[in-house]
């Protein structure tokens, strides 16, 4: 069996990532004013990881996974079979969840929360039991938009078995739908809390609640220069444009990228169309950008982890497209066309993106002609 | 009322909580090696809140009341106490200290909602302004007070001028050094232990202990040059690695700040050095006049300026501060200042303070006040003219 063979057989579903060690990773949508919602996302990991790209065509019939010792004897697995096509991005380690949309226009993105995350009991009670890596499968397949996952996501257990070694996974859920309704599910001390995600941001640790507290400690910031000051005798100018955001967090912990992602995205001059939206995400998610080597997860010169934005995406949930660069081809974006899977309804990959992700930089020389040749 | 008298108003109404966040306070506690335990605790407020000191002796009746005006809780007081009052409410207390060692810091908490007690529970409602007197003349270590929380239901009290209760957390630490903190949150009473011991204000306390994870960084060593393509960058000097230390005084920073410097500081020997380490921590918080200042916005109650029943006619704050300085529009700005800032000797009951413009240290021997015989309850003004110890004719005696 070859080697990428081996990574893709142990693909059991779709979205696959689970992150016990720290990793960093940042989401932001933004909406345009002809009504396209647009995310920019990055995934950030320490050390080298294989993503996929997959597609689950509707018709499919999916059985959820459940602890055997835990539930009724006469329990019967949820079972169903997708309503919706969908399609997105996983990590070929573990199961779990990443980056992906239906065909209706519901994305949903799993990142890292760490020392919070504490999935669901679960009792010979529960009728509705969901291991946290179907839980990707069963929200796409079945829902189209936010408010149907806020109503049925109370309604199931959700479990994940602890994974030797590394724990069990710590992931919170952005879920966001074609009209720019968005939530944050996170499952703390064995308890569902769905946040309304009024920032339009996430990042990772601690849980949504308390960045949202935290940002009030930022209320000062704003795009405005000071310009001058008036001081008993002398007067201070400012040195450049940008000094009313001073204090702005520049580091690339979780709480600093939620208070620099959010407050910019609130700043942000508004776009009229998904093109320009595109544009916005990209240079939302630019500013956590982490050059290689800022950030070492690791054992710092013995055993370094260098984490990088492995992967950024910027998808389109209106014209269900997806933007993909990985840290080595950032200076180009790839575009793939879910339209065109969602059409063919079948079923696709995982396959591997780096055998897509190559692209040097579009050389343009040829076409600067001169003048006289014009 | 005059244009003066109604700044007043609008300064008082605003200062003490209508607008969030309007004064700061600070506490923590330092134990020394010989087991001396100081808690240490600044309060600021935008206005003179005329704070006494005040005696409670042992054996005192206390009755507080339900929300209904009937009778509350009603109790023997088994300690004797010092507490600290203001804004004319002359036996409610915002600190305080009993014969036990045990001591309770109330600090502004201005999102907080007390409990409801029903009817069936009118014996044991309790008013927010009983609350620091139910602790201290009631209990001697902070287990106790735990233990018997759940005994009580502390509602509200409007205080008139507010049109509100004063919302408050609450720190209790003891003479062995152990630190409880109680919060009314959403009108449930939340207990935590908090070994960390340090307080300022919102938002609640188990935000600020996950908030100090992100200063983790601060290191009082100073950091190693650096090396860029052969020229060498060296720090600027010591203190550079403390870099990002939040320097503001907003109630997040002063808590990251504060609980940093305890955690750095090597242990007191003894309680003198206790009392010294803790004054020099709580000088960091320290507000010269005019650093903090509230806009004072005009939709507050115009009422006649009294505070339960005490006349506000002589409020004013510092300077030009606490009076409002009267700008466009009828907005107003106050100053805010640390009006007294206390020192707690928990292990020998000496209640050590100063104030804003006389910052030598004052103390009162608890032990020996309680055991003066059925003293009745007794009060002392805080504020004192500066006061020097003039050491001239020291050396004019020197030949």
């Amino acid at each position: 069996m070859k080697q990428s063979v081996k990574i893709m057989g142990a693909v059991m579903a779709l979205f696959l990532a689970l992150a016990p060690c720290a990793n960093a990773c940042t989401f932001v949508d933004v909406e345009a004013k002809d009504g396209s919602v647009v995310i920019g996302r990055s995934i950030e990991w320490g050390f080298p990881m294989e993503y996929t790209f997959s597609v689950v065509p509707k018709g499919q019939s999916f059985t959820a996974s459940y602890p055997a010792d835990k539930v009724a004897k006469d329990f019967k697995p949820m079972t169903w079979v997708s309503k919706y096509a969908y399609a997105g991005v996983g990590v070929t380690v573990q199961q779990g969840l990443d980056s992906a949309q239906n065909e209706a226009g519901l994305n949903i993105e799993g990142l890292n929360l760490p020392g919070f995350t504490e999935f669901q009991a679960v009792t010979p009670e529960d009728k509705s039991v969901l291991a946290l890596s179907d839980i990707g499968d069963w929200i796409l397949g079945n829902f189209a938009t936010v408010q149907e996952v806020r109503e049925a996501l109370p309604k199931v257990t959700v479990w994940t078995p602890a994974v030797a070694a590394q724990g069990s996974a710590t992931i919170h859920l952005a879920i966001t739908d074609r009209t720019g309704a968005g939530i944050v599910v996170e499952y703390v001390k064995g308890k569902l809390n769905i946040h309304d995600n009024v920032t339009h941001t996430l990042t990772n640790s601690p849980p949504y609640d308390w960045h949202l507290t935290n940002l009030r400690n930022y209320m000062t910031l704003n795009p405005k220069d000071m310009v001058t000051s008036e001081r008993e005798g002398y007067t201070l100018k400012e040195l450049s444009t940008g000094d009313g955001m001073t204090g702005l967090p520049g580091d690339f912990k979780s709480a600093s990228r939620f208070v620099k992602v959010s407050l910019l995205r609130s700043f942000a001059a508004p776009v009229s169309t998904a093109e320009e939206a595109y544009s916005l995400a990209g240079h939302l998610i630019n500013t956590v950008d982490i050059p290689r080597g800022s950030v070492n997860s690791g054992d710092y010169e013995e055993q370094p982890m260098l984490e990088t934005a492995q992967i950024t995406l910027i998808k389109d949930l209106k014209n269900n497209k997806v933007f993909v660069a990985d840290y080595a081809h950032r200076l180009n974006y790839l575009l793939i066309d879910l339209n065109k899977f969602f059409a063919q309804n079948k079923k696709i990959g995982p396959v591997l993106l780096s055998s897509f992700i190559n692209q040097a930089p579009m050389d343009i020389t040829d076409a600067i002609k001169y003048e006289e040749d014009v | 009322m005059n244009r003066f008298m109604k700044i007043l108003c609008i300064v008082m109404a605003v200062c003490l909580g209508l607008v969030p966040c309007a004064n700061a306070c600070t506490s923590f506690y330092v134990k020394a090696g010989d087991g001396t335990v100081v808690v240490a605790r600044s309060n600021e407020f935008g206005i003179d809140a005329k704070s006494q000191i005040v005696f409670e002796p042992a054996g005192k009746i206390f009755a507080s009341k339900s929300p209904d005006g009937g009778q509350g809780r009603g109790w023997t007081s088994k300690y004797a106490f010092l507490g600290i009052n203001g804004m004319g409410l002359k036996e409610s207390f915002g600190d305080g200290m009993n014969e036990a060692g045990l001591s309770v810091e109330a600090l502004y908490f201005t999102e907080g909602k007390y409990e409801t007690p029903g009817p069936e529970e009118a014996a044991n409602a309790l008013s927010s302004n009983d609350f620091i007197s139910w602790i201290l003349s009631n209990f001697a270590t902070a287990d106790e007070v735990k233990k018997e929380l759940s005994s009580v239901r502390v509602w509200g009290e409007t205080v008139e001028e507010l049109g509100g209760p004063f919302l408050l957390h609450f720190a209790v630490h003891d003479a062995t050094g152990n630190c409880i903190v109680i919060e009314f949150i959403k009108g449930e009473k939340k207990v935590y232990d908090h070994p960390i011991g340090v307080m300022t204000n919102m938002p609640e306390l188990p935000w600020q202990i996950t908030n100090l994870r992100n200063f983790v960084n601060l290191n009082p060593l100073i950091p190693k040059a650096k090396d860029f393509n052969g020229v060498e960058i060296k720090p600027t000097g010591t203190g550079s690695g403390w870099l990002g230390i939040p320097g503001d005084w907003s109630p997040p920073s002063r808590f990251v700040r504060i609980a940093y410097l305890v955690n750095t500081a090597p242990q007191a020997k003894d309680r003198t050095a206790a009392l010294n380490l803790a004054k020099h921590i709580l000088n960091t918080v320290d507000i010269p006049l005019g650093a903090v200042q509230a806009e004072l916005k005009s939709h507050s109650p115009s009422k006649e300026s009294t505070v339960n029943g005490a006349s506000l006619g002589n409020l004013s704050g510092k300077e030009n501060g606490g009076q409002g300085k009267a700008k466009g529009g009828g907005d107003a700005i106050a100053k805010e200042y640390t009006q007294w800032s206390l020192l707690l000797d928990l292990s020998n009951r000496v209640m050590y303070y100063y104030t804003y413009d006389d910052m030598n240290l004052k103390s009162i021997d608890l032990k020996k006040l309680a055991a003066a015989v059925d003293a009745p309850v007794q009060f002392i003004p805080m504020v004192e003219d500066f006061s020097v110890a003039d050491r001239t004719n020291k050396l004019a005696e020197m030949k």
